[in-house]
């Protein structure tokens, strides 16, 4: 299990399933804030014919933030041997529209909502 | 013999001519040749050349259309990207503006009895003295206290205590009508009322509506001195203003409340 710690946030990466779960708050500055955020997507996308990206716990997430997801999404479409689960939940407000976005970019994409 | 000597020089000299024009065919013959093969050598030359453009167009076509393909795909990226960021922002902002009312609401609201709490009354009296003493109009104010609570909370419970708060509530905004007026929980059991261009008359007749309303409620209260049901005492008063100095009107309300608690409770003071 990796972890990354920030303000109100948390990044879990549990090697052994192919999990990363994003949780609380995050509200970093820019996309280059997140560049620790994405080695980690990217260490699991390279490491696992399938993942699952876990936002089920992440209350907020700013513009920069569905941004990098976004970038990810197209990066793990574009390697084409990733298989990718995205979890989110029913009872966050912003998670409806945007992960629907999401699947957008990558159609093959699984969307399951707590 | 002259005429066959004739005949001879004609054919030798018919001979000759046949001779030199066959040898300018074979030299017309072998010039056409070796032309032919000239002009065949540079026809193969420029269809070589030729080949070698098609398949050199036609990489270049496919790299284009790779190119194209690619820039298409980041295009319609982009675009979902754009969308996916400007829907978050909305949602964001949403969320935001959500959590800003809820804030606003609960500064304003007494939680208990959902009515505007002390914080509104304070701003609202500034606010409508002012617009009284503009438009030289009255401005009135019940202040009502709950009488005996103290003694109701101590034998029937804070949770029974909380109902009772609830049930003042609701036969005090059941009193009043207008959008202008207030109605405020001021602290404890202790409730206002801000009536803007009312005159005495008028809010006293309010007060004498909020006592019925809740004699009709009748919420019991056996420990009461002075009656079976939960009462209410209330000091009203109106003023048109003259001055920028509003705290009178609530002293004078406040002091006429004492009064009718002096009084015996459950009346009207003004």
């Amino acid at each position: 299990m990796k972890q990354l710690d920030g303000e109100g946030f948390t990044v879990e990466y549990d090697s052994d399933d192919g999990r990363v779960a994003l949780k609380g708050t995050m509200r970093l500055g820019g996309m280059s804030e997140y560049a620790p955020v994405v080695e980690i997507l990217h260490e699991a996308m390279e490491q696992h014919s399938a993942m699952e990206l876990d936002l089920a716990k992440l209350e907020f997430l700013n513009s920069s933030g569905i941004a990098t997801l976004s970038k990810f999404i197209i990066a793990v479409r574009d390697s084409g041997n990733t298989q990718l689960t995205v979890t989110g939940s029913e009872s966050i407000p912003w998670q409806g529209k945007s992960l629907n976005n999401l699947q957008r970019l990558m159609p093959a994409l699984e969307l399951q909502f707590n | 013999m002259n005429s066959e000597q004739t005949d001879i020089a004609a054919l030798q000299s018919r001979i000759k001519q046949l001779e030199q024009q066959c040898s300018d065919l074979e030299i017309g013959l072998s010039t056409a040749i070796e032309h032919g093969d000239l002009v065949q050598a540079e026809l193969e030359q420029a269809n070589q050349r030729l080949q070698g453009e098609i398949r050199e167009r036609m990489a270049l076509e496919n790299k284009l259309r790779v190119l194209v393909n690619s820039i298409t795909q980041k295009s319609r990226d982009l675009e979902v990207i754009l969308q996916a960021i400007t829907e978050h922002s909305d949602q964001l902002d949403l969320q935001w503006l959500n959590r800003y009312v809820e804030t606003e609401n609960a500064a304003n609201t007494d939680a208990l009895t959902g009515l505007a709490n002390r914080r509104v009354f304070d701003q609202s009296i500034v606010q409508e003295w002012a617009r009284a003493r503009r438009n030289q109009q009255p401005l009135a104010l019940i202040v009502c206290d709950i009488d005996f609570f103290k003694k109701y909370n101590d034998n029937y419970g804070h949770q029974q205590g909380d109902y009772c708060l609830r049930q003042v509530a609701l036969a005090l905004k059941g009193a009043v009508q207008r959008v202008e007026d207030l109605v405020a929980r001021y602290g404890g059991e202790e409730f206002i009322v801000l009536l803007p261009n009312t005159d005495l008359a008028g809010a006293r007749e309010i007060a004498q509506h909020i006592a019925k309303r809740l004699h009709e409620a009748n919420i019991p209260h056996e420990y009461s001195a002075i009656s079976d049901r939960v009462t209410i005492s209330m000091g009203v008063c109106a003023m048109i203003p003259n001055d920028s100095d509003n705290s009178r009107l609530f002293a004078t309300a406040d002091h006429l409340l004492y009064q009718a608690k002096n009084d015996g409770r459950n009346r009207i003071a003004s």
